[in-house]
C-alpha cells in the first residue's frame, strides 16, 4: 500500500467523497474482472462491482488496514459474487457469455474474435462444472493473476488449502475440457 | 517422491510457488517418470487457456453510472443521518437525552403547579429578546443535549462539515450532452471533365471562399506531350473543405461544372466513439477535480509530491482525449470533398476561326476562279471552232452539191 492510498483511505473515513472516488475507482475494471470470472456474464459482472463499492463506500470504516486496501476489496468482490450466484440460483443459458454488445448488434465478427469467443465460452462451461470452491481460486489465480498468498487472503483460506484445490480443480478442470473438445470434434 | 506426491505439485510449479528444493525435485521426476510429464503438459495446457483468456473492459460509461449510484446512496444515508443524529447512536446520549427527559418531565410538572410561572417566561421569548438566531441555536443544542454534549460539539463540527460538503457534491454531474446530435463525417470524391481547366478552379476557389470554407491541397498537371500546346489536356486534383451543411450544395455545384464521371459519397458515423471519448474526458475531469480538492487538503509533503503525480498523468490523459475531439469535431464540421478535374477539349469546336474568317479573300479567290473558268471556256471553245472548220468546209459543200442534186430532181419532175 503506497502512501497515496493510505492518505485517500484516511480521508475517505473522515467522509471525503473525492478521496473515496480516486481511491476505488482505479481498481474498478480489476474487480470487475474478478466478478466477470466468477458471475460468468457481463451484466451480472456490473451489478457485482456497482454492489461491491457500494459496500466499501458504506464500510470503508471498518477497514483497519491490516491486510492490503485491495485485498479486502478482492475479498468483498469475492463475496458479492457469490451472494449473487446463491441468490440468483444460477444457470446461464450459453448465449449470454457473450453479452450483447458482442453478439446483439449483428455486427460481424472476424474469424479470430470469433475462436475468441468460443473459446472462452468452452472454458466458461468447463469452469461451471467444477465445485465453487475450486472454479474460485482458479479464477482467481489463472484469469485474474493473484498469487497463492493473495488468494489465500481474498478467500480467506490458508495457502495450503489454495494449493491443494489449484492442484485438483485444474486436473478436473483438464478432464472435462478433454471431454468437451471430443465432444465438440464429433 | 512418488508420482501421487509429484501430481499433487504441478500445479504448485507451474505457478511458480514450490520453493527451490522442491522445484529441482520436481523437474528430477518428471525428466525420468514420462506419464507425470505428460500429466503436467495436460496441467499446464488447461493453465495457459485459462490465462489465454483476454480481460474484459468496463463499458465506458459506467464509471459514471457508479458515481451516480453512490451519489444516491450517500443522498439516503445522509437523510437517514439528519433524522437520527450521529450522537443517538451513542448510549451515552441515549442516557443523557433520557436523563434530560425526565428533568424536562419534573420540570413541567413543577410548571403545572405554579401556572404563573410559565406564562411570563415563554411570553418574554415571544416577545423578541431571545433571538432567532438563539433560539436556533437552541434547537440544535436540544438534539445533540445533555452530558455527551461536550464530546459530541466536536463531532457534531465534523458531522456538519462533512454534510456540508455532501451537499456540494450531490449535484448529478453535470451531464453535458448538448452536443447530442449525431456527429458524422461526410466526404465525397468527385471526377468532373470540364472543357476549361483553369476556369473550373477558378469557380471552385471562387465558391469555396464563398461558404467560407477552405482549401486543403491542390494540384494541376499538364502534360508535356501532343504536338501542338492547344491539344495538351490539364488534369488535376483538388481538395476541398466547406461546411458541412453545405455539403450537398457544394455536390450539386461542383457536378454542373463540367460532366460528372464518377462520384463516390460517404459517411462516416463517429458518434459513438465521439461519445465514448466524450464520456471518458467527463469522468478525468471528474477526477481531476477530485484530486485538486484533496490537494487542497494534503499537509505532508509526501502526499503532495504523490497528488501532483497523479494530476500531471490525468491532466495528459484529459489534453489526448480533447485533441482527439477537436480533430473530430473539425472534421464533422467541414466536409471533405476532392475534386479530380479533367480537362478535354471537343474535336468539333476545333475549326480554325469558323466559316466567315476571311471572307473578302475567300471571294476574291472564288471571283478569279469563276473568271479563269469562263476564260479558259472562252479560250476552249475559240480552239474547238478552229480545230472544226475543216469539217465545217466539208459538210458545207457537201451540202451545197446534195442540194443542188435535190433541186434538179425536182426540177425534171
Amino acid at each position: 500500500m503506497n502512501d497515496l492510498e493510505k492518505m485517500l483511505i484516511r480521508r475517505s473515513k473522515k467522509g471525503d467523497r473525492d478521496a473515496f472516488e480516486v481511491l476505488v475507482l482505479n481498481y474498478m475494471n480489476k474487480i470487475y474482472n474478478i466478478a466477470f470470472g466468477l458471475v460468468g456474464n457481463n451484466e451480472d459482472a456490473k451489478d457485482v462491482v456497482q454492489e461491491t463499492f457500494i459496500k466499501v463506500f458504506k464500510n470503508i470504516h471498518t477497514f483497519k488496514g491490516k491486510s492490503q486496501f485491495s485485498t479486502w476489496l478482492y475479498r468483498i468482490t469475492v463475496n458479492t459474487s457469490k451472494d449473487l450466484l446463491r441468490n440468483k440460483k444460477y444457470t446461464l443459458p450459453i448465449e449470454e457469455l457473450y453479452g450483447e454488445d458482442e453478439l446483439g448488434n449483428g455486427n460481424i465478427l472476424p474469424q479470430e474474435q470469433i475462436e475468441q469467443l468460443e473459446e472462452r465460452e468452452a472454458i466458461f462451461n468447463a469452469l461451471k462444472e467444477l465445485k465453487e470452491d475450486f472454479s474460485n481460486v482458479i479464477i482467481l489465480k489463472d484469469l485474474n493473476g493473484f498469487s497463492y498468498q493473495e488468494i489465500g487472503e481474498i478467500l480467506n483460506i490458508n495457502i495450503g488449502t489454495v494449493k491443494s484445490r489449484i492442484s485438483r480443480g485444474r486436473q478436473q478442470l483438464k478432464t472435462i475440457l478433454q471431454e468437451a473438445d471430443r465432444k465438440y470434434k464429433q | 517422491m512418488n508420482c501421487t506426491e509429484i501430481r499433487e505439485l504441478i500445479s504448485s510449479y507451474i505457478d511458480g510457488e514450490l520453493s527451490e528444493e522442491e522445484a529441482i525435485k520436481f523437474e528430477n521426476h518428471i525428466k525420468a517418470c514420462k506419464d507425470c510429464y505428460n500429466e503436467y503438459i495436460s496441467i499446464l495446457e488447461v493453465a495457459k487457456r485459462i490465462n489465454s483468456i483476454e480481460e474484459q473492459s468496463l463499458p465506458v460509461d459506467f464509471k459514471e453510472d457508479l458515481i451516480n449510484k453512490l451519489n444516491k446512496i450517500e443522498k439516503e444515508e445522509k437523510n437517514f443521518k439528519t433524522i437520527i443524529p450521529k450522537g443517538f447512536s451513542n448510549w451515552k446520549s441515549l442516557t443523557a437525552i433520557f436523563v434530560i427527559g425526565v428533568f424536562l418531565f419534573s420540570i413541567s410538572l413543577g410548571l403545572f403547579n405554579s401556572f404563573d410561572f410559565f406564562l411570563p417566561k415563554s411570553g418574554a421569548g415571544m416577545d423578541g429578546a431571545i433571538g432567532e438566531k438563539d433560539s436556533y441555536e437552541m434547537t440544535q443544542q436540544n438534539s445533540f443535549p445533555g452530558a455527551s454534549r461536550d464530546e459530541d460539539v466536536e463531532r457534531e463540527a465534523e458531522f456538519k462539515d462533512s454534510s456540508k460538503e455532501i451537499t456540494g457534491e450531490i449535484e448529478e454531474p453535470n451531464t453535458d450532452f448538448s452536443s447530442m446530435q449525431e456527429k458524422i463525417i461526410y466526404s465525397a470524391e468527385l471526377s468532373i471533365q470540364v472543357d476549361e481547366y483553369d476556369k473550373t478552379i477558378k469557380d471552385i476557389k471562387q465558391y469555396v471562399k464563398d461558404v467560407k470554407g477552405f482549401i486543403e491541397r491542390s494540384s494541376t498537371y499538364t502534360p508535356q506531350y501532343g504536338s501542338k500546346v492547344n491539344e495538351s489536356i490539364k488534369s488535376g486534383q483538388i481538395i476541398i473543405r466547406i461546411p458541412s451543411i453545405k455539403f450537398d450544395e457544394a455536390l450539386d455545384k461542383i457536378e454542373e461544372m463540367g460532366k460528372l464521371i464518377n462520384n463516390n459519397i460517404s459517411g462516416d458515423n463517429i458518434t459513438s466513439k465521439y461519445r465514448d471519448v466524450e464520456v471518458e474526458l467527463k469522468n478525468l475531469e471528474i477526477q481531476e477535480e477530485r484530486i485538486q480538492e484533496i490537494m487542497k487538503k494534503a499537509d505532508q509533503v509526501g502526499d503532495i509530491l504523490e497528488i501532483e503525480r497523479e494530476l500531471n498523468r490525468i491532466r495528459t490523459e484529459i489534453n489526448l482525449r480533447k485533441t482527439s475531439l477537436k480533430n473530430w469535431d473539425q472534421l464533422v464540421d467541414y466536409s471533405t470533398i476532392s475534386i479530380n478535374i479533367r480537362e478535354e477539349k471537343i474535336s468539333t469546336s476545333s475549326i480554325e476561326g469558323g466559316p466567315f474568317k476571311d471572307i473578302g479573300k475567300k471571294i476574291q479567290k472564288g471571283f478569279i476562279q469563276s473568271i479563269n473558268i469562263i476564260v479558259e471556256g472562252i479560250a476552249k471553245l475559240i480552239i474547238l471552232i478552229a480545230k472544226l472548220i475543216p469539217f465545217i468546209l466539208i459538210i458545207t459543200i457537201l451540202a451545197f452539191i446534195f442540194r443542188k442534186w435535190i433541186w434538179i430532181k425536182v426540177k425534171k419532175k
